[in-house]
């Protein structure tokens, strides 16, 4: 892999930086040790701007635009940690903590490569956990019995990392977004299951995901850290 | 909840592509695989078999030695030598009886690349037959 | 009836051919059958579980056991203060739909591709909303200059006056006279986010890349917003012309009108206009601009969202109709990454008169150093509901009382909304901003595609905020955290305000909710929704504190 060359330089937080070639914000500040948060980001991905804790403040630009989205262009000033964006993001990340609840926040690491990432988050920002109470979203399918990855969306914080990652990496196309809204749930067709599906079970969903909704059932299963829920008998996978 | 495990850095090896994985481990023994970011060829990609097939390593009909069959054709435990002579002689009694082209190799799609000359110099040279051919060619 | 291979090569020969694939299908089964989302899928190279996810996206799309032509009752803002939810309860086999756009006539009640109006005595047909009433002021207008005309939505109607002069003129005097004329004239955008048209339209006619596309916006999903159904239905051609001239001025070969699905009258009708259009050399094939640019009709599916131009954009390409993120704009990589012009209804209309009286004429229209006119659609406690074409900076007052006749007998006015919901809830005290963006923006308010719902001092400004911000969360996309999660925790307070609620926690949370989602939203939904929640809270403190309160 070779970087694309210098493009130019911006102020970050008040230092001069250089970016590459078609960089974000987000990236170059990340490769400058800067450390700004997300949750929808894979730098592997073309950027999403769904979370949005990634928002920056950006001289003469109204409002806070997403850094991930944002490219870093010669003469900018940004800004990553104001009081005021530290503010927003903390109040942010307890509404997306409320929105599984706080119990299941810690999810044990054999889920997947990501799956520490929002409770990282929120040892970052340190949000009021008990705020925001009301529904939670997505519904868990225990029903899809394949051996490999379960589908635990009651911890989904809709980041769509899955289904972008199977489109953009795996190039498979098996999940998408079905619904919309707070009841927005990833879905194969028809809400159907993973094996009946165009599904490879190359497992990249599960290891991009950052809550552990996709986790690694069958290291689960192996460690028998955490008992997932049992896989149907032949006879009901029949059915 | 959580468990501890201990994580290794190796190559899959059930392909050439050569996915850098982690093997996550606890009491020695391998509870799970995780893709490796930094893995200059797969990027943190991986597919189906690097990713979740690796039951066979603790399996309790994975073979741990060489087997041949007796007279009433029952595999029992040998040793490698004797096993590669068995081996040996089944390929030279068909190449013998059928001719040179009777005997065909297929390398695995495992194999490196230098195996993979080895194996077809042994074909060519050693049964004189060009029939040689590599899985992952399809 | 067509089979699902014929309708798949129909759909090979056309632009944009997912949306119309989905209407065909859902007309001629009735609903979206898995049969239909294969056919779709192989036919235009998809990935099912993609073209599966969109379909869910929209509301009046029929996946399960339901039926097109099941009856939808309009359960919007002013429909709701005429008891259609009462109505929907009655009849079991209605489903819902949000602001169907006719809130001058409510209840509308869409059946397949009629519309019916609901009174409490009768059902009547309703194809058409009323004519806009001669403006009350005598003043001069634009937009609705010749609309009250004799057989204006025809072509023969619409060139008996001065119809396709403007065109005319523009081919004799070239694109960059079209241009400058717009750039001097202040016309801006009507849809809501007020952007310079002329600017627009030069973005794109400098724009590397081909085809260039111009899209009329005609999703119209704003809560209390039917000023652009009226245009098009009385003066369609004007539209037409708008959209032929941005052709003409960008260069574009390729148009689209993005029609909401609630208006399926009008399918019909500018299909006609179209094809008046084409007859005539104006568009199609080697037409009068040298060029072959033709217009194609998409009907959305229902989704408010898909109004926002990025998501429209995706909505066309049978993408997930999610916004975009901006930078880039339309204007250099829209409808295929391609430079392409989103205008909204009344901006196009607004165009051909613009060019046939001059810019200075345009300017002087508006009150001191504002230009121009602006559609205003009126409903709710309101004794003359209408759209009426006042110059930017009028009195909000005068157009209430004076022209929309003031309250309903015996009730005062309480409260009235600003762009349709998105603008939330001015007090009656405010009643003396002017209307124009920097007056209404010192109340914390915006005009945006300026629909104005009034209420009377009967109304409960705690149940009508609910009911906006109900609105906002069924439409939430789910693209954004912020709006996604935001919109649903407004909705769950606002349904549960009550003598049990902690009210300081309850103000903390909405307060935090609102800001968050007015900061850090991706587009302006979430953004809108926090309009609302804020007025509430800001102008109308004593009847929020009524309800923590316990009942004497
Ligand atoms: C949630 C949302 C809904 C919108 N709905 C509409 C609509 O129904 N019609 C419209 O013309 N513009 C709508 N807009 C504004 C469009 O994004 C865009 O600004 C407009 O179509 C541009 O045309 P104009 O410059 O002529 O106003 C909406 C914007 C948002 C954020
Ligand atoms: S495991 Fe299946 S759903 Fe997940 S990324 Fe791979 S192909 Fe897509
Ligand atoms: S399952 Fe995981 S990766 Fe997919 S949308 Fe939900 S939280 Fe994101
Ligand atoms: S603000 Fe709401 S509608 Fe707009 S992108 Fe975000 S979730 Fe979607
Ligand atoms: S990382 Fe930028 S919006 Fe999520």
């Amino acid at each position: 892999m070779t970087s694309p060359p210098a493009a130019g330089t911006f102020m970050l937080d008040g230092r001069q930086v250089e970016f590459r070639e078609g960089e974000s914000v987000l990236a170059a500040a990340r490769r400058h040790g800067i450390d700004v948060p997300s949750l929808c980001y894979d730098d592997r991905l073309e950027a999403f701007g769904g979370c949005r804790l990634c928002a920056v403040a950006v001289k003469g630009v109204n409002g806070f635009p997403a850094s991930c989205t944002t490219q870093a262009q010669p003469d900018m000033e940004v800004e990553t940690r104001t009081p005021e964006l530290d503010d927003l993001r903390r109040t942010l990340l307890a509404m997306v903590v409320s929105e599984n609840g706080s119990e299941r926040l810690a999810v044990d690491p054999l889920r997947g490569l990501a799956s520490q990432e929002l409770q990282e988050a929120v040892a970052d920002l340190n949000p009021d956990l008990d705020r925001f109470k009301g529904a939670t979203s997505g519904s868990s399918r225990p029903d899809d019995a394949n051996p490999f990855i379960l589908r635990d969306y009651d911890l989904c914080i809709s980041c769509y990392r899955c289904v972008r990652v199977c489109a953009e990496q795996e190039g498979d196309y098996a999940i998408t977004v079905a619904g919309r809204g707070f009841g927005t749930n990833i879905s194969v067709e028809f809400d159907g299951h993973l094996r009946d599906s165009s599904c490879t079970f190359c497992g990249q969903c599960v290891q991009t995901c950052p809550t552990g909704a996709l986790a690694d059932r069958k290291a689960m299963r192996f460690a028998q850290t955490e008992e997932p829920p049992p896989l149907p008998t032949r006879k009901e996978r029949r059915t | 909840m959580t468990a501890a495990f201990e994580k290794t850095r190796t190559i899959c090896g059930y392909c050439g592509v050569g996915c850098t994985v982690d093997v996550l481990t606890r009491d020695n023994r391998i509870i799970g695989i995780q893709p490796a970011l930094d893995g200059p060829a797969n990027e943190g990609a991986l597919c189906v078999k690097g990713q979740f097939a690796y039951d066979y390593v603790h399996h309790p009909d994975r073979l741990r030695h060489p087997m041949v069959r007796n007279a009433e054709g029952v595999l029992e435990r040998a040793t490698w030598k004797q096993a590669l002579r068995k081996a040996a002689a089944g390929f030279m009694q068909s190449a013998e009886r059928h001719g040179r082209h009777a005997v065909y190799g297929i390398a695995s799609g495992r194999t490196p690349t230098e195996a993979d000359y080895m194996m077809q110099r042994f074909m060519r040279a050693g049964f004189g037959t060009h029939f040689i051919d590599n899985c992952s060619r399809a | 009836m067509y089979s699902n291979s014929q309708l798949i090569e129909m759909a090979g020969q056309q632009p944009a051919p997912f949306l119309w694939l989905l209407d065909q299908f859902h007309r001629r089964d009735e609903r979206l059958t898995p049969d239909a989302m294969r056919a779709i899928a192989s036919g235009l190279r998809m990935p099912l579980a993609d073209v599966y996810g969109t379909a869910t996206f929209y509301h009046h799309l029929n996946l399960g056991n339901g039926s097109r032509s099941n009856p939808r009752v309009c359960t919007g803002p002013v429909c709701r203060l005429r008891g259609s939810e009462q109505w929907l309860a009655d009849c079991p086999q209605a489903q819902s739909m949000a602001c169907a756009g006719r809130c001058d006539v409510p209840v509308p009640i869409l059946q397949g591709d009629s519309t019916h109006r609901l009174t409490d005595s009768a059902l009547e047909a309703a194809a058409k909303g009323p004519l806009p009433v001669p403006n009350p002021g005598g003043l001069p207008e634009c937009i609705f200059e010749h609309i009250r005309q004799p057989h204006q939505a025809t072509y023969e109607g619409y060139t008996a006056r001065d119809g396709f002069q403007a065109l005319d003129a523009a081919l004799d005097s070239g694109p960059d006279r079209v241009l400058q004329t717009l750039d001097d004239s202040g016309l801006a955008g009507r849809g809501g986010a007020g952007f310079p048209t002329g600017r627009k339209w030069r973005s794109v006619q400098e724009a590397p890349g081909t085809p260039k596309t111009i899209v009329c916006n005609a999703d119209e999903g704003e809560p209390g917003c039917f000023k652009d159904r009226a245009i098009l239905e009385y003066d369609p051609y004007a539209v037409l012309e708008g959209m032929i001239l941005a052709a003409f001025a960008s260069g574009a070969e390729l148009g689209f009108i993005y029609l909401r699905y609630e208006y399926p009258e009008l399918l019909t009708q500018l299909e006609e206009a179209l094809t008046a259009c084409r007859t005539v050399g104006l568009l199609g094939p080697a037409n009068k601009l040298g060029s072959d640019f033709d217009i194609h009709i998409r009907r959305g599916a229902g989704a408010y969202v898909c109004g926002e131009e990025g998501s429209l954009l995706n909505s066309l390409e049978g993408k997930h109709p999610f916004p975009r993120n901006r930078p880039p704009f339309p204007v250099t990589h829209g409808y295929l990454q391609k430079p392409t012009v989103v205008n909204n209804v009344e901006t196009l209309a607004a165009v051909p008169h613009i060019l046939r009286h001059g810019a200075e004429w345009y300017r002087d229209l508006g009150r001191g150093d504002l230009v121009g006119t602006k559609v205003i659609s009126v409903s709710g406690d309101v004794q003359r509901p209408g759209n009426y074409e006042v110059p930017f900076g009028f009195p909000l007052s005068e157009l209430l009382y004076d022209w929309a006749g003031g309250p309903p007998s015996g009730s005062n006015f309480q409260a009235a909304s600003m762009a349709g919901l998105s603008g939330g809830f001015l007090s009656a005290n405010d009643f003396d901003v002017t209307l124009d963006e920097p007056s209404l923006r010192s109340c914390n308010s915006m005009l945006g595609a300026a629909g104005i719902i009034v209420y009377d001092d009967t109304r409960d400004m705690v149940d009508e905020t609910r009911v906006a911000i109900e609105f906002f969360a069924e439409e939430s996309c789910g693209k954004c955290f912020p709006c996604r999660i935001g919109s649903r925790r407004l909705r769950e307070r606002l349904d549960a305000v009550g003598p049990d609620t902690d009210r300081d926690e309850w103000l903390d949370e909405v307060n935090d909710l609102g800001r968050v989602m007015r900061n850090l939203s991706a587009c302006g939904l979430g953004v809108a929704a926090s309009f609302v929640s804020d007025s509430l809270v800001r102008n109308f403190p004593d009847q929020l504190e009524q309800r923590f309160e316990a009942p004497e």
